[in-house]
This record gives C-alpha cells, sequence and structure tokens, in this order.
C-alpha cells in the first residue's frame, strides 16, 4: 500500500486548495487521502470530560466536512487539539504519511504560496514531505515540475524525487542550478574582488556545478523530458521568477539539523513565503524522500 | 567538563552573548568555545589561498578580540575556535555537535529593541533544529548586573518539565530563586463558554487544578532551589514577557512534536523569542534533565 496523503482542511476559510493538490498528488500514487479538520474540543487535561460539545461549532465544522466529502469524494476526519501543526504532525507519525498538504495563510495573495503558522511549523520538523498550497489555487495540472540543484546531498535527493514526480505525472522537468554571483562568496567578500578574478572563480565554479548535474542526471532513469539551466543571480529569485511558469516547485531540506525531518534553508524559506505555485519541501537525509508515495521505480511509465 | 559555545562575529550584540555566556561558565565551571565561521568554502574550484588566508586572520581578530572580554576566564577553560562556512548556522550546528556542547549562546539582531531579545537569521536557525540548549541573549545586556532570578514557563507537558529541570539545575548553579511560571489561557476554557458554560462557574476549577500541579512541580525540586510558583490566568504571551522583565533569565521547552535530542521553539517560546527583556534559553526536546551536566560542573570545581 503507497502511503497515505493528509491534507489539512481549514473548516472556516474553507479553501479547498490542499485537497484538490492532495487528490492531484493521490491520482499519481493511488495514496489514500484524508482531508482533516482540526478542532479544539480539548480542554485542559480533567476538564475535558464534564462539559459538552460546542454544538454550534461542532455544527459548522461537520457540515464543511460533510460538503467537502460530497463535492470531491474524499475521506475526512476530525481531529481534537488545541495545535493545529501538532496534531497534523501526530497524525502523520501515526498513519506513516507519505505527504502533508497544507495551504497558505489567508493574508497571502491568491495564486501564491505564503506559509502561516501551521505550514511554518510543519516545514519545521515535519517527518515527511510538505506540500505547500498556494491560496486559491485553480489549476491543479502537472505539465512542467522544477526543481533547484545544487551539489549536496539534499540537493541531489531533491533531484531524484521531482525526476520520480515527473516520471509518474508524465511532466517536464526543469532542473535549474543557480550560481550565485559572488561564487558563493559572501555578497560583501565578492565586491572587493577584482572582475576577472571573479569571472575567474564564476567560470571554474560554472563547470564544477555542470560537472556534477551531468553526472547526477546520467545516473536517472531515462523516460523524462528534462531541460535544464543554469543561471547567475541569487538563487531564491531565480526560482522565484521560475515558479510563475511551473506547476511545483521541489527543494531539499537544509544541510544540518535533525535527519528525517523538514527543516527550511535560507532559499527555500523565501520561497514557501513568495512561490506562485505549490512548493514541495522534502525530508533531510530521508534516502528517497518521496518512495512513500511511489513504492517501486519499476512502475514508471517510459513515456 | 561541560561546555558553553558563544558563536560571536564583528558586531556589538557578540558582546552581549559573550557577556551572559561569560557568566554562566564563571557561575558553573564549565569551558567556554568562542567560535567564529566566516564566509569561505573551498568547495568546486573556489580556492583562493591568499582570500582564505585574509579571511582567516581577520576571523582569528574577532575571536580573540571576544575571548579578550572574558578576563575572569583563564586560558585552560577558553578555546577559539574559526571555521570556514558561508553558513555561520551551520558551522555552529556542527561545532555544537563536535564540542558537545550543553548550551549555545548568541546574540540579538541589529534589527532588534535595546534591551529585548530577537534571534537574527543565524539564531532563527540554531532554534530550529540546534542539538543543544540554545540562549539568545537581549542586546545591550549588562553584564554587571548579577543573575539572581530565573523564570521557567510551566505547563506540565514533558518538554516543560525538561525545562523545569534545567532551570533548577542552573539556579542552584547560580545561586538564583526560580520562578516556576504557569499560565491559565483563554483557550483552555473558552470552548465551555460558548457552550454555555458561564465563565466564572469553570475558571475556579481551572485556575485550581493548574495552581495544584504548579505546586506539585515546585514541592518536588531539590531541597537547595529557593523556588516561587507563579500562576497568572490571561494572554500567555503578554504575561510572559511582563514577567521577564524581573528576570534575568527565562527558560523554556520546546515545542511537544517534532525530531528528538533538538530544539524546536513552538507558538510561545517563538514569541518570547522576539518580545523578553531578559536572555531567553530554550532546552531540547526529549532529554529529560537537559544542562544537569552543565550546573553539575559547580561541584566538580568547588569540591
Amino acid at each position: 500500500m503507497p502511503a497515505p496523503i493528509i491534507a489539512a482542511y481549514s473548516p472556516y476559510t474553507e479553501d479547498r486548495a490542499p485537497v484538490a493538490l492532495a487528490l492531484a498528488a493521490a491520482e499519481l500514487s493511488d495514496s489514500e487521502v484524508t482531508a482533516v479538520a482540526v478542532y479544539p474540543w480539548t480542554m485542559t487535561e480533567g476538564f475535558a470530560a464534564p462539559y459538552a460539545f460546542d454544538g454550534e461549532t461542532q455544527q459548522l465544522v461537520t457540515s464543511a466536512l460533510q460538503r467537502l466529502h460530497e463535492d470531491l469524494g474524499v475521506k475526512t476526519e476530525v481531529v481534537n487539539d488545541l495545535s493545529i501543526p501538532r496534531a497534523l504532525h501526530a497524525l502523520a507519525r501515526e498513519v506513516g504519511a507519505g505527504l502533508i498538504v497544507v495551504g497558505s495563510t489567508g493574508r497571502g495573495r491568491a495564486g501564491r504560496v505564503l506559509a502561516g503558522s501551521t505550514a511554518e511549523r510543519l516545514l519545521v520538523g515535519a517527518p515527511c514531505p510538505v506540500l505547500l498550497a498556494p491560496r486559491a489555487l485553480e489549476d491543479r495540472r502537472l505539465t512542467t515540475i522544477a526543481v533547484g540543484f545544487v551539489d549536496t546531498p539534499e540537493g541531489h535527493d531533491a533531484l531524484a524525487a521531482a525526476h520520480a514526480l515527473a516520471a509518474h505525472a508524465g511532466a517536464r522537468l526543469r532542473v535549474i542550478a543557480v550560481l550565485h554571483p559572488s561564487g558563493g562568496l559572501d555578497a560583501a567578500m565578492a565586491a572587493g574582488l577584482r572582475p576577472q578574478r571573479a569571472a575567474m572563480l564564476e567560470g571554474r565554479h560554472r563547470q564544477a556545478i555542470e560537472t556534477a548535474l551531468d553526472q547526477a542526471l546520467a545516473a536517472l532513469p531515462p523516460g523524462v523530458d528534462v531541460e535544464r539551466d543554469l543561471h547567475v543571480d541569487d538563487p531564491a529569485e531565480v526560482l522565484l521568477r521560475i515558479s510563475e511558469h511551473v506547476d511545483l516547485l521541489v527543494c531539499g531540506s537544509r544541510g544540518y539539523g535533525p535527519l528525517r525531518s523538514v527543516l527550511l534553508g535560507g532559499v527555500s524559506r523565501r520561497l514557501v513565503d513568495e512561490a506562485r505555485c505549490p512548493v514541495l519541501v522534502l525530508p533531510r537525509e530521508a534516502g528517497r524522500p518521496l518512495e512513500g508515495l511511489f513504492e517501486t521505480d519499476d512502475a514508471v511509465p517510459a513515456s | 567538563m561541560s561546555t558553553i559555545l558563544i558563536g560571536v562575529d564583528d558586531t556589538e550584540r557578540s558582546a552581549d552573548a559573550i557577556a551572559f555566556g561569560g557568566r554562566l561558565a564563571e557561575a558553573t565551571g564549565a569551558h567556554v568555545v568562542v567560535a567564529h565561521a566566516y564566509p569561505y568554502s573551498d568547495l568546486h574550484g573556489r580556492a583562493n589561498p591568499a582570500q582564505r588566508n585574509e579571511l582567516r586572520e581577520r576571523a582569528l581578530a574577532i575571536v580573540r578580540e571576544h575571548r579578550a572580554r572574558l578576563a575572569t576566564l583563564p586560558d585552560d577553560r577558553v578555546t577559539i575556535r574559526i571555521t570556514a562556512d558561508p553558513s555561520p548556522a551551520k558551522a555552529l550546528h556542527h561545532l555544537a555537535h563536535a564540542e558537545k556542547a550543553a548550551l549555545l549562546v548568541v546574540g540579538s539582531s541589529h534589527t532588534g529593541r535595546a534591551g529585548r531579545v530577537l534571534p537574527g537569521s543565524t539564531g532563527e536557525r540554531l532554534t530550529h533544529g540546534a542539538p543543544c540548549a540554545i540562549a539568545v541573549v537581549p542586546t545591550g545586556y549588562r553584564a554587571d548586573e548579577p543573575i539572581r532570578r530565573l523564570g521557567v514557563a510551566f505547563n506540565d507537558s514533558e518538554e516543560s518539565r525538561a525545562a523545569v529541570s534545567a532551570a533548577a539545575a542552573l539556579a542552584g548553579a547560580l545561586d538564583a530563586e526560580l520562578d516556576v511560571i504557569s499560565i491559565v489561557t483563554p483557550e483552555t476554557y473558552t470552548t465551555p463558554m460558548l457552550a454555555g458554560i458561564a465563565v466564572q462557574d469553570l475558571r475556579p476549577d481551572i485556575e485550581r487544578e493548574v495552581q495544584a500541579t504548579l505546586d506539585a512541580a515546585v514541592a518536588a525540586l531539590p531541597a537547595g532551589v529557593t523556588a516561587h510558583g507563579v500562576r497568572a490566568t490571561g494572554d500567555a504571551e503578554e504575561l510572559l514577557t511582563e514577567h521577564s522583565e524581573k528576570l534575568d533569565l527565562l527558560v523554556m521547552g520546546s515545542r511537544g512534536y517534532g525530531p528528538l535530542r533538538a530544539v524546536l521553539v513552538g507558538g510561545l517560546s517563538g514569541r518570547m523569542l522576539r518580545e523578553a527583556h531578559c536572555p531567553v534559553l530554550v532546552v531540547p526536546r526529549g532529554i529529560e534533565a537537559p544542562l544537569a551536566a552543565l550546573a553539575g560542573a559547580t561541584a566538580t570545581t568547588t569540591a
């Protein structure tokens, strides 16, 4: 059985973007999707029992879930907890979820992602990949997937995961390598470099990235339409610009901190606050982070 | 021998971190590592020995200057470390591991308010996933005021019990008084209020329950620690911020979900890291008695 997918659903805003995205992902993996609403019926320990639930609010939550179930045919669940991210985290561990899909905060602009407090906490420490849906997502087709490439274990994992996803979706894959204009140095340091020296450093760095990328791509199974670009710019800026033209942006976690957890880094931090498409953040050192969803590579159609 | 790792750069806020970390080291007999990461990487043909040496010299000058501020600590109690790493957060994270540090101390961002804590980008990243306890020191921290009164936030969760244990150990080592603070928040009684139960009927019940738990926690502290239970009802962030004006250090637990043996700030600790008037120390989750070794070091040095 492929690992189940959890979609966080707010019965108040009724933003269906996370559920729609979860269902789109489930089409690729045959996972079961559960739309989860978290509501704090709970009281301080020892006080929960004597008091009845609040009937009116309960009605609101159950009827929102009922509508969702009728329209999208998705399984729904209500969890009691004062903390929404804690409840989602616990549920993900309990069911061994392969993916948690969360929506953006209502403060954000339509069509853009913006991590709210729930997404924010899941993006730090979640035990499985987290997919952040833009607010009021309209088009959930997956024709182009982009992944930022860095030559680190996390970067290679992200590339492999994005590639597997593209294979399952029959989507094109855009692999974006970005070379910071400073050649990886602090901007202040780079400012002191002579132009020729900077150009030479850039040339060497560019070559190193290209070689690493070539090798990484050569190791992946054939059958995916891959397009690769190398930009010299601020990595977050490049990926944000590209997010306007793709249907999904995949990124890895930062390279230090607890293992097998999602942890935002400097670039992914900005992506989850500004991207114009859904953003998938993978946990650290999970080997093949999406393997829970896609069990065997044999299933990859050679399109 | 326990170790306190103090992360420094060439700004004034590092002097705050040194002042606080140095005083804890004096009181506990801990070893101090003063560390600075300079933005250089040998990766991918970026190697540039001349530049590396220049950066290295500058980095050494920075740590030596900060080391000199720890005038009361002899040379065998202090180590200086410089690391070439474009990410200071990553460098400090790895050093905390390598040095088996019990505590990592950083200053506040230059964008913060005087006398208040506010982690900068490095501190922020470390508060998500640091492998040991982390303390963020407010800007303009006064080194000459003694640490007389500690506070610890307590809500009977496993994480807050770890925080109480750490705070009690520190209070013992510093010969300071300890306020164990429990706050009854509106969330704990709003739901039944909506259900038609008058809040005045319920509130005393909850407050009695919280007080009893608090009393038991205070009573269970080691005999040498002078502790007071402080219970308040209202907005937790507001009340704790207000109380922090009277404190010389506020200790908090990590949030209750996510990877173990790592610091993970939650809702309240995250807000206190932006509001408190005194240094804020967050202990990692999944460790029963964090800082026990640090505070225990006193015994070995005074014996």
